[in-house]
């Protein structure tokens, strides 16, 4: 016998994990904690890859004016400036995705609670059916 | 308005009833447009030229997601740049990386503005893009939309120096790098486009997010006043050459940019695209193949009109 109102129920729950597999499920998986700083962890790491592109870039730019004025106190007051730049630009940039995902986490737990509660009734039903097959 | 209305959700019955075929059809369509706008302005590989090769990367693109689009279009531009400068294929092929790299930190779905918004520009009615980021996408959108401004100056460059750049005895590689990166470093109109384009979308997103009525066309409004005073105010702020930057160019662009943002908010203004969804489960007694198709909340036909005459006490109903 099929019982409709727990044939809606896993239909939504289903829909919904086919929907939000890579989202909202995905991200259910970890603690807040661990979850933003997993991701600003990664962010910043591509935010080093993107400043020393920037700096290669630079570099090659302006590689005859560095080559002409080379001294050891003009490359370590370089290096000072492109550490700081450096510095500056990874916490900015962490920050921002730590705002940004931080944000993500809370959207998605928001959405969980539909599929959460719908879970519920769901155990509840198996419970009943359960209890019934024992009577 | 009534009509307007039936015509509206017609368009949604249609829209999930055929989705399956609409966007591959829409994607084939915007790789068709962007592959052949590409060839038309930086078209230097002429393999890549052939009206077969185009027609067969935008069949592939049709089935591919957004973010494949965009990256099959990133090769294509980096194909031709490869044929006319390798110093310009790679100094786009880093830029590229960065924006990469910037963007896709986010996990984002917007990176189809890499391409929209060079197309856009191609086709003389940018402004739409910043307008419908704000409309459409989330506020990270504001990445792909500044890389895309300058990955259209980048393109329009390359394609007005193609002589310079192309010949190898008049200038040396680091001389061709060098004079891209003046290019891309001194142009004040590009940074002028790009802030007037972040602001603009910054702009209209705050603005269709509040709980007001008519909202959006407000945020449109709005957004395509605030560009066109940016514009205005950068030009001569800058002193940018109205010749290149013609002053009558930003208002017509921007009115028939107005218009299209009015047409997007007729589509998608309070209207959720719900597609049929196909779905699998079981139970310990039954597998179910499930097929969910969205309701419609208002009938087309279903709409009554009251007549009361005044010279009659009875109201006439008709339907």
């Amino acid at each position: 016998m099929l019982n409709e109102a727990k044939i809606k129920i896993m239909t939504k729950a289903a829909v919904f994990e086919e929907k939000q597999k890579k989202k909202a499920l995905h991200i259910n998986q970890y603690y807040k904690f661990d979850y933003v700083t997993y991701h600003i962890i990664k962010c910043v790491l591509g935010a080093t890859v993107c400043y020393g592109l920037f700096v290669l870039m630079w570099v090659l730019y302006d590689a005859e004016r560095l080559l002409t004025e080379f001294s050891v106190d003009r490359l370590f007051q370089l290096g000072e400036m492109v550490l700081l730049g450096y510095v500056a630009f990874a916490l900015l940039y962490g920050i921002i995705a730590g705002l940004i995902y931080s944000a993500r986490y809370d959207q998605a737990m928001k959405k969980m609670r539909p599929y959460m509660t719908n879970l519920k009734r769901l155990q509840k039903y198996y419970s009943k059916e359960g209890k019934d097959q024992t009577l | 308005m009534i009509q307007l209305l039936e015509l509206k959700e017609r368009i949604k019955q249609f829209y999930t009833k055929y989705e399956r075929f609409i966007t591959p059809a829409v994607k084939f369509l915007l790789a068709f447009v962007a592959l052949m706008t590409i060839n038309a302005n930086v078209g230097f590989m002429s393999r890549l030229n052939s009206i077969f090769i185009v027609l067969v990367l935008s069949l592939i693109c049709a089935f591919l997601p957004y973010g494949g689009i965009t990256f099959v279009m990133m090769a294509v531009v980096l194909a031709h740049f490869t044929a006319l400068s390798l110093e310009v294929a790679v100094t786009a092929l880093a830029l590229f990386i960065v924006a990469a790299l910037l963007y896709y930190m986010f996990l984002p779905g917007d990176s189809i503005l890499l391409i929209l918004t060079p197309l856009l520009f191609f086709l003389k009615v940018p402004y739409i893009v910043p307008v419908a980021a704000g409309l459409l996408c989330g506020i990270t959108s504001a990445i792909p939309l500044a890389f895309g401004v300058v990955i259209y100056y980048i393109m329009h460059f390359v394609k007005d120096s193609a002589g310079i750049l192309a010949d190898t005895g008049s200038l040396t590689m680091l001389q061709r790098y060098t004079q891209l990166i003046n290019f891309i470093k001194d142009n004040d109109q590009m940074l002028l486009m790009i802030i007037a384009f972040v602001a603009t979308m910054l702009v209209v997103y705050c603005i269709r997010r509040l709980s007001v009525d008519h909202s959006w066309e407000i945020a449109i409004i709005t957004g395509l006043v605030v560009n066109i005073m940016l514009l205005l105010a950068g030009v001569f702020v800058l002193d940018i050459d109205t010749a290149t930057f013609s002053i009558a160019a930003i208002l017509a662009q921007s009115f028939l940019s107005g218009l299209l943002a009015f047409v997007l908010q007729f589509f998608f203004f309070s209207v959720d695209y719900s597609r049929t969804e196909y779905t699998q489960f079981e139970d310990d007694e039954y597998y179910y193949y499930v097929k969910a198709v969205p309701k419609n909340t208002v009938t087309a036909q279903d709409v009554q009109v009251k007549q009361i005459n005044p010279k009659n006490a009875r109201g006439q109903k008709e339907e």
